[in-house]
């Protein structure tokens, strides 16, 4: 059946089937951080990579004809983190879900998590041939640029006189669901990366085994940021090159790895298997040694809030208890209470 | 469900089209169905099942929009909007196979699964948030005016339709979700959404021929009714069945129509009286909710909406026999579940699953005459 659906795949795509001349993505090598924003110069000193894009036609939604027809990619690894910029034309921004209607623009990376000479199954992988997915989405991106979107923001005139549960200070306005108890906010509740009101990165790490079994990761290693301008996306996902975690594909400088691009245009109600992809191309990551004596976290731009965020919190509960200790200690109760 | 290889539709049993259909999922019926019997005749449209749903499962942020039960006023009003005639529009004129009397036609039109258009797994259509905004437009709109009356149906009518999920026994909602986050329970039948799997694709809510799958906006995944499955597992009938006032509503299990059992109150409403229809069993999802449909509509209309057995529905309906006028005292009577029933000359009675008696209702109410002293008293 999976050579059925490749040769499918295959022959849906609107461009030649990819043969070994084809030039592989360079990941560069540098020595600097690598930039989580992608109007920064330093992107433009990688080498670009046009890839052209077919539409998804072998499972169902399908995309039944052609849209966004290629993505622009450049990649940069410092020995320690890799990032990757990925553009495209895209004239509508769409970066809302607050309407039934509502789609968002997004893009995926797709990458082996098994070092195999064969690939997975371009299509979302394979029973035990996981493919690892790092999905950066539109929405998640302008929750964390502003704040998290919330249903007024989309219906300026809604009113509700009561909601039970809720922590409502005041009637005038609606209040934000976070004060509302998780309980009943009910995809929140589950544990939903979705519905999660306290969003800390655009990216989602997640693993699948074949359509349909899509699954996000519980160890999530992947950040990233998105800008859009008249014309289009630029979007960089960064991750550490290696990592502890069984489901990520695991990189390394001087390596190969197989790797794969999607892509969704919102206005069109594109979503899951209704979108645009590559074929495998293949990432060469250039080697020059990790940068000495920094730490992991601190090797690309803005990882520090995302990664250091819960070591601050370690550190400030280790304090505060510390300091109610020598209360407790040096209190006269304490040692009336001993004497006794 | 098994996937069937190659994403091909395989062939099911659909009872209430008589025949065999496509469906992408095997046949896989549950260890027993939730089902439902509404009688549209006596619903006054006061909504308080609607409320009861309401205050116990979508009174949150994102939920403002949602009412996993609604009473509409036929035949223009709906919620979303036109749900079902945009439908009917885009599957366009079906036919029934011809003959006399009300049973045993078999469908010879195309479900929304045999309709489905390329790279899509059934015909469907996308509501606008703006077509969730107005759950009671029309609300005791009827059609136009005409000079005379008429009997046995009238020409100017309206009626209520009391709507939640049919707890399909071939859901299109689990149909078309890409990434099976819809399951449908072995133990009650009941189609459910994960709330940790559901992802927002929004592919239940444009593929459900009757809209009951729902967005929320702030969790950015989609909600639908759960046929309260709380109450359920403790053999409790849902919210909205409960809260009747004007006990329109019966809530069982029912069985395929080859193994009836006539002491079941749903099998006994559906398959041996016949007076209680699915809506619109074209469809081909074989929903799970049944009506009796209202006696005073032009036939032509509830043909549409409720299929071939209109005509026997309301024959039998009119002039019931002690069983089913017995049958009709149980509805609303006590929020358990009544799995068996009895009629004697005196009483209707209810079961439980173990067969103790849970409800006994006499066929005629004593007449009681007040004293002067009450009189003008109200």
């Amino acid at each position: 059946m999976t050579a059925l659906l490749m040769a499918s795949v295959l022959t849906s795509l609107n461009v030649n089937a990819q043969t070994s001349l084809d030039p592989p993505l360079e990941s560069k090598a540098i020595t600097e951080r690598i930039p989580l924003d992608p109007d920064i110069d330093l992107w433009q000193t990688a080498t670009p990579l046009q890839v052209p894009l077919a539409w998804q036609n072998t499972t169902k939604p399908m995309l039944l004809g052609p849209s966004i027809s290629d993505l622009t990619l450049r990649s940069m690894n410092n020995g320690t983190w890799i990032g990757f910029l990925i553009e495209w034309k895209d004239p509508t921004r769409d970066s809302t879900v607050l309407h039934t209607e509502d789609f968002r623009d997004s893009v995926a990376i797709a990458m082996p998590v098994l070092d195999e000479p064969q690939p997975p199954f371009l299509g979302m992988g394979e029973s035990d041939k996981p493919v690892n997915i790092l999905h950066w989405r539109s929405d998640w991106q302008q929750d964390i640029d502003s704040r998290l979107q919330e249903l007024e923001d989309a219906n300026p005139n809604l009113w509700v006189s009561y909601y039970p549960f809720a922590d409502t200070a005041s009637l005038e306005s609606i209040p934000p669901v976070a004060n509302f108890s998780q309980a009943f906010v009910t995809g929140w509740a589950a544990n939903n990366p979705l519905s999660n009101p306290f969003k800390e990165t655009p990216v989602e790490d997640l693993v699948a085994e074949g359509f349909g079994t899509l699954t996000t990761q519980k160890s999530q290693d992947v950040i990233g940021r998105g800008t859009w301008d008249e014309e289009g996306w630029n979007v960089v996902i960064a991750r550490p090159l290696a990592t502890s975690d069984p489901s990520d594909a695991q990189l390394q400088p001087g390596g190969l790895k197989k790797i794969s691009f999607a892509v969704w245009e919102g206005s069109a109600n594109e979503v899951d298997g209704k979108k645009s992809f590559s074929n495998w191309h293949t990432l060469s990551v250039a080697g020059r040694g990790a940068i000495d004596g920094e730490s992991a976290a601190q090797m690309v731009e803005g990882a520090d809030g995302v990664f250091l965020f819960w070591r601050e919190i370690v550190i400030g509960v280790v304090f505060l208890f510390s300091i109610a200790v020598l209360i407790i200690a040096v209190s006269p109760k304490f040692y009336r209470r001993a004497k006794a | 469900m098994e996937i069937p290889e190659g994403e091909k539709m395989t062939r099911v049993n659909n009872w209430q089209l008589r025949r065999e259909m496509d469906y992408p999922y095997k046949e896989s019926r549950p260890d027993r169905q939730f089902a439902a019997v509404f009688n549209i005749n006596r619903c006054i449209g006061c909504q308080t099942c609607t409320m009861a749903c309401k205050s116990t499962w979508t009174f949150n942020k994102g939920q403002e929009h949602m009412w996993w039960n609604n009473v509409e006023t036929k035949p223009f009003g709906g919620y979303p909007q036109h749900w079902d005639v945009k439908l009917l529009e885009k599957l366009g004129p079906q036919k029934w196979e011809k003959g006399e009397g009300d049973s045993g036609k078999t469908y010879q039109g195309k479900t929304i699964f045999e309709a489905a258009p390329k790279g899509e797994v059934a015909l469907g259509y996308l509501p606008e948030d703006k077509e969730w905004r107005f759950p009671n437009i029309y609300e005791d709109t009827s059609t136009p005016w005409k000079d005379k009356a008429t009997l046995p149906s009238h020409d100017t009518f309206f009626f209520y339709l009391q709507r939640i999920c049919n707890h399909c026994t071939y859901p299109a909602c689990a149909a078309a979700c890409p990434r099976k986050a819809i399951y449908k329970r072995k133990e009650d039948g009941i189609v459910l959404i994960d709330q940790e799997r559901c992802r927002g694709y929004r592919k239940c809510v444009e593929q459900c021929p009757y809209k009951k799958p729902m967005y929320n906006p702030q969790t950015r995944i989609s909600e639908k009714c759960i046929a309260c499955y709380p109450r359920v597992e403790q053999d409790t009938v849902t919210r909205c069945i409960a809260a009747c006032v004007g006990k329109i509503r019966l809530q069982g299990w029912i069985n395929l129509p080859e193994k009836i059992e006539a002491d079941n109150p749903m099998d006994y409403l559906v398959h041996v009286a016949k007076v209680a229809l699915p809506s619109y069993p074209q469809f081909g999802t074989e929903p799970n909710v049944f009506y009796i449909p209202p006696r005073w509509v032009p036939r032509g209309y509830l043909k549409q909406l409720f299929g071939p057995g209109v005509e026997n529905a309301i024959e039998r309906y009119s002039d019931p026999d002690p069983d089913l006028l017995g049958l009709l005292q149980l509805f609303g009577t006590t929020q358990q579940i009544i799995e068996k029933f009895r009629v004697t000359e005196k009483d209707a009675i209810g079961y439980d699953a173990h067969k103790r008696e849970i409800i006994r209702v006499p066929l005629e109410d004593p007449i009681v005459i007040r004293p002067p002293i009450y009189h003008n008293i109200t």
